[in-house]
């Protein structure tokens, strides 16, 4: 048994300000069975089972986040996001494979293969908005804390808004408006999002992080590409210290030098494994970033409300479909 | 083992996140859960649904499942041992940790089968597949193919365009296959290029560079070559490589999730058909139906072992030329042709040659020329 420490459970009346940690307790070995078991069902149910794969290893993963003794608890089902996978498909991939590749197949001049392809990539930009609102509605709806499940109440017009909003920005300033952009996506990806009745605050803006954007992408060449390495941790970290529940704000404490030698570790794991060292860097990685992030402040559990919100899996699986990764928190 | 009633735990309403200690006693209907309020609840076990626990180092997690559902946390995992052995038929419901150490031993004959699976599939269930769809690809994605593929092997400008030439290529095209007696309408280009090779696409088209033109002594020598060539076609040996690469690439896309893999395969179908190299069934495939189509046009299907005799003493001790490299290997190839055409026994049949007004060293001059200059450019 793992040192649970079940006296740390914050209590409901005391007010004081209390530091509530966070640790991962799952290890790559268990990943790694639950992994391949799930690839020899894949192959022989001819790729039908990877939705349910992919459900018992986030099922898995969610379960070893611990939260002052709490785990995180997943109830997606492989159902769900198969029905989902559906709908992208019919809405989304076909028209997608048939702009792309019909005018390869039917030896098109190349002026309609590119045609093509440029509609093809329209069509991706108009789905990030709805496949990332969509996923995260799916994923937050599906986990739970002490039976209380987690929300994302936002729109994905809302979302698009947003995002297409930024583009001409992102044009006249020549891509140096993607911090506040960034900013404004997280804004509205972690406003919106709810732990029963409570929700999550975001208060950083652009502005706090344009400095180090811009010198990272100075140096990007001289330092072949580690200031923009450099910024992305920044950034990771700008966001975590800027993002409360309640009346706690999230207090992230990775350093620059951990963060890199995370990253080179399980490159060389990766490499030297040939990629079977898979399941274990993604431990490690979840291992370092829970193991370095605490709340403080006060969490009244007792306070916090069930509030049910109904979602389904499209979102999730449009973006699954084109391979999009929108853990941007 | 010792069976343990009561136990320790932590429950949820579903309501509020407030976790209250409680006790739990296992009983035949279901667990009686009482708190330190003194209120009880019975959950029987046909209502509860495990959530967690499934592996060593978790919780166990039971919820109740309702409108709201409520939740009941055991930190202990022996709990679900002891509820095993108490009411064995309704903790069927429950993960039992005493098969744990199977789990084990299935991971790794689900490594085993894997590779096996894996190893099967790549090598004997796709090309059965390609095998079995290749004949259903409807000509229209094969020349839609093929012509993709043609635009970028043979661009317009590379293209010999000597009307001489053109018009002696059509005479054999016409000899080995009679209009109207194929399903594919066979075209070959000449590419300036001293790339010592010709290239069978689908749907019909063949490229033909000058580099090999050169070294055919007699038409029938060109007339051997295309015969192969559109054997390849006819067999679809090409249609069936394309699927055969897209679908390794669509398993192992599918293998690791990377579902983008397998969009790009629109492209890699070009890719597939530049870097083309047929199996050695197919080129035997391709040499064996070659000679036929040569006997059943009356010409000297000896001819082809003549071709390969050349390109073998030209090509001994040298470094293979791609056209070779991909093929079997020469000397065996010859003797297999050599025996396939005394099978065919047509010892006495009296061959008519492909005759043109100009010779034929004059002909391939046409396109020979524009080649040479090529060369020197680059």
């Amino acid at each position: 048994m793992d040192d649970l420490q079940v006296q740390n459970v914050p209590t409901i009346s005391r007010l004081e300000k209390k530091t509530y940690r966070f640790s991962f307790q799952g290890n790559g070995g268990t990943l790694f069975g639950i992994q391949i078991v799930n690839l020899l069902l894949i192959i022989v149910t001819l790729g039908i089972y990877y939705f349910w794969a992919k459900t018992r290893v986030r099922s898995y993963t969610w379960s070893q986040v611990d939260f002052c003794g709490d785990r995180l608890a997943y109830h997606g089902m492989g159902k769900e996001i198969l029905i989902g996978w559906i709908k992208a498909v019919a809405l989304f991939g076909i028209p997608f494979y048939i702009l792309k590749n019909v005018p390869i197949l039917t030896g098109a001049p190349l002026s309609v293969i590119i045609t093509g392809s440029l509609a093809s990539s329209l069509l991706i930009m108009f789905f990030i908005p709805v496949a990332t609102v969509g996923a995260r509605r799916y994923r937050l709806s599906r986990t739970s804390l002490r039976g209380i499940r987690f929300s994302f109440r936002g729109k994905w017009q809302e979302f698009a808004k947003i995002f297409f909003g930024s583009l001409p920005w992102m044009i006249l300033t020549f891509g140096f408006y993607f911090p506040y952009f960034e900013m404004r996506c997280q804004d509205f990806l972690i406003e919106k999002g709810y732990f029963g009745n409570q929700k999550f605050s975001f208060y950083g803006e652009g502005k706090d992080l344009i400095k180090s954007f811009i010198i990272a992408a100075l140096l990007a060449f001289p330092t072949f590409m580690l200031s923009l390495v450099w910024y992305f941790y920044t950034k990771k970290k700008y966001v975590w210290n800027h993002t409360s529940f309640s009346t706690a704000s999230f207090k992230s404490t990775i350093t620059f030098g951990g963060f890199i030698g995370l990253y080179l570790v399980n490159g060389l794991i990766l490499i030297l494994t040939l990629g079977l060292g898979a399941p274990w860097v993604k431990v490690r990685t979840m291992r370092y970033y829970l193991e370095n992030l605490t709340l403080e402040g006060q969490v009244n559990f007792s306070k916090i409300v069930q509030e049910a919100q109904d979602s389904s899996a499209f979102g999730e699986e449009v973006g699954d479909f084109f391979a999009l990764d929108f853990d941007l928190g | 083992m010792a069976i343990r009633i009561n136990w320790t735990g932590y429950y949820l309403d579903g309501k509020t996140g407030d976790k209250q200690p409680v006790e739990i006693q296992l009983l035949d209907a279901g667990l009686r859960i009482s708190s330190q309020s003194g209120s009880v609840f019975l959950w029987t076990y046909q209502e509860i649904r495990q959530t967690q626990g499934f592996y060593g180092n978790e919780p166990v997690q039971l919820v109740r499942v309702g409108n709201i559902p409520e939740v009941l946390i055991i930190d202990n995992q022996e709990f679900l041992a002891s509820l095993h052995h108490f009411v064995p038929k309704a903790a069927k419901r429950f993960h039992n940790p005493a098969f744990r150490g199977l789990r084990f031993r299935m991971i790794l004959y689900a490594t085993i089968g894997l590779i096996a699976v894996g190893f099967f599939t790549y090598v004997w269930g796709i090309p059965l597949l390609a095998v079995a769809v290749a004949p259903h690809v409807p000509l229209a994605w094969e020349k839609g193919m093929g012509q993709s593929a043609l635009n970028i092997l043979a661009p317009e400008k590379s293209r010999c365009k000597d009307k001489a030439l053109q018009q002696a290529i059509e005479e054999i095209v016409a000899r080995l296959s009679p209009p109207g007696s194929s399903y594919y309408d066979y075209k070959v280009f000449v590419v300036n290029s001293p790339i010592f090779n010709a290239v069978a696409l689908p749907g019909g088209n063949i490229i033909v560079f000058s580099g090999l033109l050169k070294k055919t002594e007699s038409p029938e020598y060109l007339a051997a070559v295309l015969a192969h060539e559109m054997q390849h076609i006819r067999n679809r040996h090409a249609t069936r490589k394309i699927i055969e690469d897209s679908s390794t690439g669509l398993m192992l896309s599918a293998v690791s999730g990377d579902v983008t893999g397998s969009m790009l395969y629109g492209m890699k179908i070009t890719r597939t058909l530049a870097t083309l190299s047929y199996s050695r069934r197919d080129e035997e495939e391709a040499d064996a139906e070659g000679i036929k189509m040569m006997i059943a046009a009356n010409l000297n299907p000896e001819t082809m072992v003549s071709f390969f005799q050349i390109m073998k003493e030209k090509n001994a001790g040298l470094k293979i030329p791609q056209y070779i490299s991909t093929h079997p290997d020469m000397g065996q190839r010859i003797s297999r042709i050599r025996s396939l055409i005394v099978q065919s026994q047509t010892d006495h049949r009296l061959y008519t040659k492909l005759s043109y007004s100009q010779n034929w060293d004059q002909i391939k001059k046409g396109c020979l020329a524009p080649a040479a200059t090529h060369r020197t450019g680059t």
